[in-house]
């Protein structure tokens, strides 16, 4: 205890150095102190007392992560870099990305899943913004194969005509790959011939499966299997219901937790529980009937990111919580933090709880590992994967 | 000595507290302070705590500068003279209840100057299976409130958590006067004085008032169908009364008073219920007016104030709310900034004071230009927050 007292308060000294000239400056932003050496202990509110392990730094802007069978990881990189996690080292970028990963802003390569079938065929499935000479980007999904050095053989799996930006894959348990994509602009969520705002369902291969939703109504592409979203940034099983759940960005306010059904609209630009960034609500405000509302929301947003169901043993009272990261609240930078959710039987919220807080760093995706903990990657130039493990 | 905290985990290690067993985060001793917390937009600031306070509720600043605060279950009115708590507290109050309830709000009458009129609301004892409440005025004679006189008491069947009872002004001269302790749906019912806001004379009688007449209402209502009240104040500009409440789980409100309007508890809500269940399948409907600002999850909202001096620039016209827990996770209370553009709707929203774990009870702006807020806390504190300048900024890292 004596000695963790000490390295503390080194920390907090050098905290109080970095944090003087960006404050001066007077931004909007709160400065974000230097992230700790680690490990960080905390005593969180169901009397689960944690340690917060910083595994690597050195990871620009990282996206998503995928646990490959011999519990390393891949890691992407917003602005186009694929790395693997083994062993407590980070791999140089990993050779074989498309060439044509356009990075801005918010966009640039964004998702990875593994197939199901992975040990046997070594496919690995990417989402990224692609750039088009003349043709403006867009969202595509490829795959390759990866030796576990170098990743060959990629081939487009879908291009998602009409959407642009961030986008996320899930091998649901009916064995469909469904896609997200972003759809805040205008009313295309809403347009049944623009593949943006959607989540769509295929076939491993970027095929329509023939029991899609909308399959064989006019002026509706077969790949929709929801629409109505604006900036879907996460889609994970509910295992005990076998549902997908999905995160999702509002505007000023209105982040949402949906859970996903067939054909189902889920309201946007129409409804939301946000203000729109220069002030004004959406114009129908927070329902719209027959438009899906959300089971969980938040007001003011988090800016609503991964998330995932802890069905672990090991961090005992957090069993059947829901961990959503965010990157920022209330429309301030500088001020990330990991939210879990406890719900009761019929999983209605029950009370939420914001981790990390202190930390500062932009929350992009937070995962179940197969140790069964917590695995977090931070959205930041000098981003970085830490681990959160019971204190015993 | 100024301490910068860091909100790092040296706060959780120094915190000897053992793991508590009901769902909350370790508590841990409110610094000495002066202490520098980083904010957005206005940089720096540096906070002083004065200690000494026992759960205090409610504040009122005398036009000398002198800070009247209410202590809610120990029945006190306090005295603060720069900065400093005057260990004896005014004699005077009327009878009240303590318990869950107690001394809540002060409020001075707009000439205070001239006529040293103090407003005081309380909860009362009452039969049993009933609940009762009551607002006092008197003058403030130097540490006494003498012509102590009793303007509104209301006496209900019913029981549940104490009511908040937030008192304003405003600009037209009227006392408005909030009774909340409404967690169902009496809220809706005339012939109710919880879940209302009231609209009375400086005298206590009862003004041209939007449901006069109206059969099965009392006289004294303004505004219907609000949960637990606990902030009002005024808007800068409009002069509008703005006032907030308590949503269950979720669903904690700002709004904006109209007269004879109604505000919806419990019919529809942003909320659910502690069960988990929602409180309505609603969050609209005709003839409701809905709030300007609403939380989910709840930070259990409690006194507010519009931000209009000179000293914190980037603050201006800013609304600033007290929480006393976020998320129904007990000991992270906060403080929460609320930036609005030209036509007042939200742009963005701070929070202050998430690594001190004390639950935030009030927010008023000194005549000094500062801003004050109350920690409602056995141990409670009152805190001074001031630019921190950036020459006292470099001399005090140096020093470090």
């Amino acid at each position: 205890m004596k000695s963790n007292l000490l390295r503390i308060a080194i920390v907090a000294v050098a905290v109080t150095v970095a944090a003087a000239p960006a404050a001066a400056q007077r931004g909007r932003g709160i400065p974000v102190p230097p992230l700790p050496a680690g490990p960080i202990e905390y005593r969180t509110g169901d009397g689960m007392a944690i340690r917060v392990v910083v595994l690597t730094r050195g990871l620009e802007n990282p996206w998503s992560l995928a646990f490959l069978p011999d519990d390393s990881i891949l890691i992407t990189e917003r602005p186009g870099r694929l790395r693997l996690f083994r062993n407590g080292e980070l791999s140089d970028p990993i050779p074989g990305l498309p060439d044509d990963i356009e990075a801005n802003f918010i966009s640039g390569l964004f998702d990875i899943k593994l197939h199901p079938d992975f040990e046997q065929n070594r496919l690995v499935y990417l989402t990224y913004n692609r750039g088009r000479e003349g043709a403006g980007s867009v969202t595509v999904m490829v795959r390759g194969v990866f030796d576990g050095t170098t990743l060959t053989d990629v081939e487009d799996v879908f291009v998602a005509e009409g959407a642009t930006s961030v986008s996320r894959m899930l091998f649901g348990p009916d064995g469909k790959l469904y896609m997200s994509t972003f759809g805040e602009r205008d009313e295309i969520a809403q347009d049944g011939m623009n593949y943006a705002g959607k989540i769509l369902r295929l076939n491993d291969d970027g095929s329509a499966p023939d029991d899609n939703p909308f399959v064989g109504r006019t002026r509706w592409h077969p790949e929709i299997y929801t629409v109505g979203h604006r900036t879907p940034e996460s889609l994970v099983i509910h295992e005990p219901t076998g549902q997908i759940w999905e995160s999702e960005m509002g505007p000023n306010g209105g982040d949402e937790v949906n859970v996903i059904v067939a054909g189902g609209n889920y309201g946007w630009p129409y409804v939301s529980l946000g203000r729109s960034y220069a002030g004004p609500f959406q114009p129908d405000k927070f329902h719209r009937e027959g438009m899906i509302d959300p089971v969980v929301s938040w007001v003011p947003s988090i800016s609503a990111t991964g998330m995932t169901f802890y069905t672990g043993d090991r961090l005992t009272a957090w069993n059947g919580n829901l961990f959503v990261g965010g990157v920022r609240y209330g429309e301030i930078p500088g001020t990330g933090r990991l939210q879990r959710i406890v719900f009761n039987e019929n999983m209605e919220e029950l009370r939420r709880e914001s981790l990390l807080e202190d930390l500062r760093v932009r929350i992009r995706d937070v995962r179940q590992g197969p140790d069964e903990l917590l695995y977090v990657i931070t959205d930041e130039t000098d981003g970085a994967l830490l681990r959160i493990e019971p204190l015993e | 000595m100024n301490i910068r905290i860091a909100f790092s985990s040296a706060i959780l290690c120094l915190a000897p507290t053992a793991l508590p067993a009901q769902i909350g985060v370790p508590a841990m001793p409110l610094p000495d302070g002066p202490f520098v917390i980083d904010t957005a937009e206005q940089g720096p600031v540096r906070v002083t705590v004065m200690k000494g306070l026992e759960l205090p509720w409610g504040m009122a600043f005398l036009p000398n500068g002198d800070l009247l605060v209410t202590e809610r279950p120990a029945r006190r009115l306090r005295i603060v003279r720069d900065g400093v708590l005057d260990p004896e507290p005014i004699a005077g109050l009327p009878e009240m209840s303590g318990g869950g309830g107690g001394l809540m709000s002060v409020a001075i009458h707009p000439e205070f100057a001239d006529n040293n009129v103090v407003y005081v609301s309380y909860t009362k004892s009452a039969a049993q299976g009933n609940r009762a409440v009551g607002l006092s005025r008197g003058r403030l004679e130097g540490m006494a409130l003498v012509d102590v006189h009793e303007i509104f008491a209301a006496e209900e069947p019913g029981g549940g958590p104490a009511p908040g009872l937030p008192l304003v002004f405003g600009p037209d001269g009227y006392l408005y006067f909030g009774i909340g302790g409404a967690n169902d749906e009496i809220a809706q019912r005339g012939d109710s004085y919880f879940g209302k806001v009231l609209r009375l004379n400086d005298d206590g009688s009862v003004p041209e008032n939007p449901f006069a007449g109206r059969e099965g209402f009392h006289p004294e209502l303004y505004t219907i169908g609000h949960r637990n009240m606990v902030g009002m104040t005024i808007h800068p500009e409009t002069g509008a009364v703005w006032q907030n409440e308590n949503g269950p789980l979720g669903g904690d409100e700002v709004n904006i008073l109209k007269a004879g309007a109604n505000y919806g508890w419990p019919l529809v809500s942003y909320g659910r219920d502690y069960s988990g269940a929602p409180v309505s399948d609603k969050r609209t409907m005709e003839g409701v007016e809905d709030p300007v600002l609403f939380w989910v999850p709840s930070i259990a909202i409690s006194g507010m104030t519009f931000y209009t001096g000179e000293a914190f620039p980037a603050w201006r016209n800013n609304l600033f709310v007290g929480g006393l827990q976020f998320g129904r996770i007990a000991r992270t209370g906060q403080m929460q900034r609320i930036l609005f553009n030209e036509s007042w709707q939200e742009l963005r929203r701070e929070a202050f004071f998430v690594g001190l774990r004390q639950r935030i009870r009030d927010v008023e702006q000194g005549p000094d230009d500062l801003l004050y807020v109350l920690t409602d806390e056995q141990d409670g504190a009152l805190l001074r927050l001031e630019p921190a300048d950036q020459a006292a900024e470099r001399e005090n890292l140096e020093s470090e």
